[in-house]
């Protein structure tokens, strides 16, 4: 009989990671896992189980996992701890399929981005900043910029434009289809 | 009315009836509140995940990260204007100035008062040094008196020993000795009370007391 699902869809696929490591010995430490969230990537992003503390409870349901994380072909540097254990999207990988996963290297190094450093202020807030500054000496209309600034992280293919670099990105609007924008007059310059 | 709620048993069976309404009727459309059940008609009712196209969901993502990285540089420049503001500020400036005027007063009120202190340990420390030399002046003196003392009780002994010599019994003198001895027989078998009498073969002898 097919199995026929009910209730409203999930994008999870899979078990909560302690449904899979409490059938393992030693509590599957050694063994990789996989998000299927991030399966929609081409490179393999997994776990290496490193250490774990079950919590016991009746539903064998929580506790804490270390774990060495791998995304997109790029380790992340130290263990970490995964704070998504409960969520039922994990997968067991096969001992046949671990070398795929372990031994896999990045054939092409990405394309790096590079982020505007600097953007113009909002309108409002520019008028008000140049009436401020007007009897004072040394300010330049064309240098009031607004900085920008990114969130950092270890694994990032972007980086901050230096001065008079011309970035790769843009934040203009309209974004990335101007269908969108059919029949809309939109000012650029301002 | 307020006489009454002195009375808190009254007080207690009035609140008791009192049925508060914190909430007004529902206004249309009705809308049901969060923490009453779903409708029975509505039970088994699922509804449909809503569908966003891709293209849509993607140009709203991006919009998203544009907003979201223009905000972050509005609050980081916000922040240093205000800080600029409570730092920097002209007022601010001359209140540290005026801290930092009274902190060298203050620690040049703290050198005088130290080097006052100073002086007067200096010249207590002084007598002290006095006071505890003829203290050991007058230990020393006292120590030599008691072995002067002790030096003396010990003669004495010795003296007193050296008398005493006469009267031992030596090898010359064992013959005569025990022949003093055979000669002035002496018996140990009596019976002594708490008077100290001493009592020879039921006869009382001689008292000691």
């Amino acid at each position: 009989m097919p199995i026929t699902y009910i209730g409203k869809t999930t994008h999870f696929k899979g078990k909560t990671l302690f449904e899979i490591l409490s059938n393992l010995k030693n509590f599957g430490v050694g063994r990789l896992v996989v998000r299927s969230a991030f399966q929609r990537y081409p490179e393999p992003t997994f776990y290496i189980i490193k250490k774990v503390e079950p919590q016991m409870d009746e539903e064998n349901k929580f506790g804490r996992v270390w774990v060495e994380k791998c995304f997109r072909g790029k380790k992340v540097p130290g263990v970490r701890e995964v704070t998504t254990s409960y969520k039922p999207d994990f997968c067991l990988i096969s001992k046949e399929d671990e070398s795929y996963y372990l031994n896999y290297e990045l054939k092409e190094p990405k394309v790096e981005r590079i982020l505007p450093r600097e953007i113009p202020f909002p309108p409002l807030l520019r008028e008000v900043l140049l009436r401020e500054q007007k009897g004072q000496e040394g300010v330049m209309e064309n240098e009031l910029m607004l900085e920008l600034h990114y969130r950092k992280h270890v694994l990032t293919n972007y980086r901050v434009a230096d001065k008079g670099e011309t970035p790769s990105e843009s934040f203009r609007y309209p974004g990335l289809s101007p269908e969108f924008l059919e029949g809309i007059k939109v000012n650029y310059n301002a | 009315m307020l006489e009454n709620f002195t009375n808190f048993r009254l007080l207690r069976q009035i609140t008791r009836q009192i049925q508060f309404i914190r909430y007004k009727k529902r206004p249309t459309p009705a809308r049901k509140n969060i923490w009453e059940p779903p409708a029975p008609s509505k039970y088994f009712r699922i509804s449909p995940r809503p569908v966003i196209p891709v293209k849509e969901q993607e140009e709203l993502k991006h919009l998203y990260d544009i907003y979201r990285t223009h905000f972050r540089a509005l609050r980081h420049f916000f922040q240093c204007e205000y800080e600029k503001t409570t730092r920097l500020s002209i007022a601010v400036a001359e209140k540290m100035k005026e801290e930092v005027s009274e902190h060298a007063y203050l620690m040049e009120q703290n050198k005088l008062e130290n080097e006052r202190v100073a002086e007067i340990r200096k010249a207590r420390r002084k007598c002290d040094m006095a006071k505890l030399d003829d203290e050991l002046s007058q230990a020393e003196q006292s120590l030599s008196q008691l072995i002067q003392e002790e030096r003396k009780k010990l003669d004495e002994l010795v003296l007193k020993e050296k008398k005493m010599n006469s009267t031992y019994i030596t090898s010359q003198t064992l013959e005569t000795a025990i022949e003093d001895a055979l000669d002035n027989l002496t018996t140990y078998d009596f019976a002594i009370d708490l008077n100290g009498v001493i009592y020879r073969d039921d006869k009382k002898e001689s008292t000691y007391i």
